[in-house]
This record gives structure tokens, C-alpha cells and sequence, in this order.
């Protein structure tokens, strides 16, 4: 669910479209957008506290199997993108069928998360060129 | 359990219009007002879930008459995230399926003289909402008098006649039918109504 939520969503629509005839699904829950507060705990252990509000949108589709029994999904991103929402809650529905479950994990799973990889090791390796050691020289006082 | 039927379809203008019915319900007490579809779960009527969509969200509390299916309460969580009380006396909404083995009124939270407003709602599900023993209503909202037959247990209206008396004190009700709603407020009277009879 990480990886779908943090997913930029151009790759997502990317890798879904790579996907043939994705079942039908309906909605339980539209896409809908509101305020989530995020609390943290100080060292990981304190107490916790409120660290401030963020903007959510929270979506659950719904796909009825031909025995009638249904699978929800749970789509739950950060900021005010609907679609995303949509589409995150859509490949974890598919992630509980037993036909799409493979095909998701190859498919979409497995190129975001090696875009989040390159994108992480981008990062770091932008981060240690800039990186500067600091050196306390003895004074020759003593 | 978590439920396979949606809310409304269009959340914000379902919600409003219901909230307008149901604000006509009370406001024109005794008079029918209609509701917005929505696919309710066995065990509620049309109006009554498009009610409880309505009215319960994160930080109210509703009790559940004993007995119905268990598709209601997980509905209801799912799409309101309502909290459940254990008594009605501790209920800001009572969902009552079936009039006749309801607890009596005086069960329920009336409020106090200084918060009147902290009294239990009352939503009643009815197979009809006519065909019971006529009685004839007035106060605020109605111009002269109303008549309505709703199919209550005899032992009602002087329940309710009683607690016309405590006002402010008291409970509101709503009734529910198909896509119909029919308010009862505390300061909907009845006349000529004698105590000890029933019907």
C-alpha cells in the first residue's frame, strides 16, 4: 500500500495501462478528500503529540466475483488526487484476487518500486557530493 | 463485518437534501416529506438510511434496538463511523425497528433544563405510516390542527402526552416508511386526548 500511495501517478496510470481488461469495480467509498492529523512521538518513544494536519484522499472500491463474494480495496494517498486514490485503491483489490494477485506484483508493484529505488539512490548520491566533513584541529595550548 | 453496499452516490447533495426532509419533518410536524435513494441494507427502510447517513458521523452515539441484522451496524460503521451505545439512556440516536417491543419513552435521555438539546433522537422504522388509531395533533408548526393514524402500540400516546408535559424537557422522533418521513417533535401535543384509553 506504501509503494501504491507514494507512486508518482503518471508511472501508476504507466504501469496499469500494461494490465488487459482490468475486472469491473464499483465504488464503496468515492474519492473523497479531507484533513488527517499526524501525530509523532518524540525519539519514537516520548509521548505522543500532534505534529500537524495533512491533506488526505481516502477511496475503497469494491470488485464482485462471479460467486458473488466481494473484495474491497483500500486506497489512502496524500494530497487531493482523486485518481490516485482511485487507482491505489483499485491494485489493492486486485492484490487480494487470486487471478490479477501475479500480474499486479509484475507488473505494477515491481516497476515502483524500483522507480522509488533509482529515484531514493538519485537522491543520496546528489546528496554526498555536496557532502562536507568537519574537522576539529588540537589546539596546541596544552 | 464490512459491508458490500455503498452510501449515498452523491455525498454532499444527497446529505443536504435529506437534511432539508428531515428538517421539514419536524419543523411541519405530522407531514410526509420524501427522502433521496440510496440501496439500504436488509433491515433498514430507504428513508431511515438516508437518514442515519444524514445525521450520524464520527462523534455521535447510536443504539440499535436488539435484533437487527448484522449488516446494519457494520454498514453504519463503514460509512458514518458512528459509535455504538450500550443503553439508550447514553444515546444520541435511537434506531428503533420495531415499535412494539421498544423500551418506554422515559428510557431514553429527555435532556436537562439547562442542555434540553442533549436528548436522544428517536428514528422509528413502521411497515405503514397510517391505518392506527387516529389522533388529532397540535402546537408549533401546524395551523389549528393535524390528524395522523400512525400504527402505534396503545400504550404510546400517553407516553407521549406525559411528556409533552416535561417541556422542554423530552425526545424527538422521526418516522420512517419506504422513502417517507413523518417528524414528531416534543412540542407536537396531542387534543382531546384522554390518558388510560387506548386504542
Amino acid at each position: 500500500m506504501a509503494t501504491l500511495a507514494k507512486a508518482p501517478l503518471a508511472l501508476l496510470e504507466d504501469c496499469l495501462q500494461t494490465l488487459d481488461a482490468v475486472p469491473s469495480y464499483q465504488f464503496l467509498r468515492p474519492p473523497e478528500t479531507g484533513l488527517t492529523m499526524v501525530r509523532g512521538r518524540l525519539e519514537g518513544t516520548g509521548d505522543p503529540f500532534n505534529l500537524g494536519e495533512m491533506t488526505l484522499t481516502r477511496c475503497v472500491v469494491q470488485i464482485v466475483q462471479p460467486d458473488q463474494s466481494a473484495i474491497a480495496g483500500f486506497g489512502y494517498v496524500a494530497g487531493r488526487s482523486h485518481r490516485h486514490a482511485e487507482l491505489a485503491a483499485l491494485c489493492d483489490a486486485l492484490l487480494q484476487h487470486v487471478d490479477w494477485a501475479d500480474g499486479v506484483h509484475a507488473q505494477v508493484l515491481a516497476p515502483l518500486q524500483a522507480a522509488a529505488q533509482t529515484q531514493q539512490a538519485t537522491a543520496a548520491a546528489q546528496t554526498e557530493a555536496t557532502r562536507v566533513n568537519f574537522f576539529t584541529l588540537k589546539r596546541g595550548e596544552s | 463485518m464490512l459491508t458490500q453496499l455503498p452510501g449515498f452516490l452523491d455525498p454532499v447533495h444527497d446529505s443536504q437534501q435529506t437534511f432539508r426532509a428531515l428538517l421539514d419533518a419536524l419543523s411541519q410536524p405530522g407531514l410526509r416529506q420524501t427522502t433521496v435513494a440510496v440501496t439500504p441494507p436488509d433491515g433498514l427502510t430507504l428513508s431511515c438510511a438516508a437518514a442515519v447517513l444524514t445525521l450520524l458521523d464520527l462523534e455521535t452515539t447510536v443504539w440499535l434496538q436488539p435484533g437487527l441484522p448484522a449488516a446494519v451496524p457494520g454498514w453504519l460503521l463503514f460509512h458514518t463511523g458512528c459509535q455504538f451505545a450500550e443503553t439508550p439512556q447514553a444515546a444520541d440516536f435511537a434506531l428503533i425497528w420495531q415499535i412494539a417491543t421498544a423500551p418506554p419513552l422515559t428510557t431514553f435521555q429527555w435532556g436537562s433544563p439547562e442542555y434540553p438539546e442533549a436528548s436522544t433522537s428517536l428514528l422509528v422504522q413502521l411497515p405503514t405510516l397510517q391505518g392506527g388509531r387516529p389522533v388529532t395533533l397540535q402546537g408549533p408548526g401546524i395551523l389549528g390542527e393535524r390528524e395522523i393514524a400512525l400504527p402505534v402500540p396503545g400504550d404510546f400516546w400517553p407516553q407521549w402526552q406525559a411528556m409533552t408535559k416535561r417541556y422542554p424537557l423530552g425526545v424527538d422522533s422521526w418516522w420512517f416508511n419506504g422513502d417517507q418521513v413523518l417528524g414528531l417533535p416534543r412540542t407536537t401535543r396531542l387534543v382531546d386526548f384522554e390518558e388510560g384509553t387506548s386504542a
